[in-house]
């Protein structure tokens, strides 16, 4: 029987991750090897507590009062959650309906059911750290062709306004000319919401 | 970079309360709204240990809220979120709340002191709780048939 593979549950984050007061749940496991990457011990599906669905509905349940009153609910981060995109379908089915499910990813993913959640997800962060393939490759080991496609197929399919693009500044890896770059290439696709954010990094000196 | 094991207490002890008070409101808020402004302490928790934001206490007044919640959708009255705001979709007047129930749970006990610092909390994850989830009430079950509608595509 499949379970999630979750590695942390963080209750009470507020406009965080999405509307309202949002439970964050990090899933295990992520096929990119990004330098800075805040969650490394997720990297290796260890440690981790499994549930079913059902289990961990029961457990997000417990702040059913706040999602209620915020327009809050559940965000799957991780780690890469769309690794477990067929546990987020199983787990979207039987969720109430006006419980929020957002999604925090790279894209980076590619499996039968990462476009269903694409579509049935209420609101999707998506992290793209470059859209300069070399940048891209030298932060975290891999090429963004599969990112970009699945770019591609959520302006195909009109999901642009459910999605914001997030583009870091990565300290010694992008530039201001580069974030630039991939804002402008993001809003040629067609997207509008679009967020700068800056990776934090203890440097020591 | 200087490691100040109390100084890292201290700012996470801040955000904790920060988040408490914040929470207290978003209570006090619905509680006014679903016309049970008693079941909500009226000031800041003045508890000075160490917690995440939320204890028994906070747990016990979101169990009464939620009880109250439920209460009304199996009375037919309609809730709905509009913007930021949670409301009444009507204006009527709302059923009377059964008597409330006071909880009186005991506060957590300080964590001991150890070699001047105070001992660092556990992992800000989620801690499986010792109370029951409150059961969801059946207006809310509707499922999405997210697989139904898969299929149909196929």
């Amino acid at each position: 029987m499949k379970m999630f593979k979750v590695h942390t549950i963080n209750r009470h984050r507020q406009e965080i991750d999405g509307k309202g007061i949002t439970t964050l749940i990090g899933l295990a496991g992520c096929p990119l090897q990004c330098e800075y990457c805040i969650n490394k011990d997720v990297l290796n599906f260890h440690p981790v507590k499994e549930y079913t669905e059902t289990e961990l509905m029961s457990i997000i349940m417990i702040d059913w009062c706040y999602f209620i009153a915020s327009g809050g609910g559940v965000t799957f981060g991780g780690g890469e959650p769309l690794l477990q995109s067929e546990m987020i379908l199983k787990f979207m089915d039987i969720l109430p309906e006006n419980i929020k499910v957002n999604i925090e990813t790279s894209l980076n993913c590619d499996n039968e059911f990462v476009k269903h959640v694409i579509r049935y997800a209420d609101e999707i962060f998506i992290d793209i750290k470059s859209m300069n393939g070399d940048i891209y490759r030298k932060y975290t080991g891999k090429c963004n062709d599969i990112t970009k496609r699945w770019l591609e197929y959520i302006v195909a399919h009109k999901l642009q306004d459910k999605c914001v693009i997030r583009i870091p500044r990565i300290y010694n890896y992008t530039s201001e000319e580069d974030i630039e770059y991939s804002i402008r290439c993001i809003r040629r696709m067609g997207f509008e919401r679009i967020g700068r954010l800056d990776y934090i990094i203890d440097i020591e000196e | 970079m200087i490691n100040n094991d109390y100084g890292t207490q201290k700012v996470e002890f801040d955000t904790h309360k920060r988040k408490c008070e914040e929470l207290r409101k978003i209570r006090m808020q619905m509680a006014r709204t679903l016309g049970v402004p008693e079941l909500v302490r009226d000031e800041p928790c003045n508890y000075s240990g160490q917690c995440h934001g939320t204890c028994p206490a906070c747990y016990m007044e979101e169990k009464a809220l939620m009880d109250r919640i439920y209460e009304l959708l199996k009375s037919g009255v309609v809730l709905t979120i509009k913007g930021s705001e949670f409301e009444k979709e009507s204006e009527t007047m709302l059923p009377p709340a059964k008597p409330p129930i006071i909880y009186n749970p005991p506060i957590p006990p300080m964590p001991p002191i150890v070699q001047g610092l105070i001992r660092p909390l556990p992992p800000d994850g989620f801690e499986t709780p010792a109370f029951p989830t409150p059961p969801i009430p059946e207006p809310e079950k509707k499922k999405r048939g997210i697989f139904d509608k898969i299929k149909k595509e196929k």
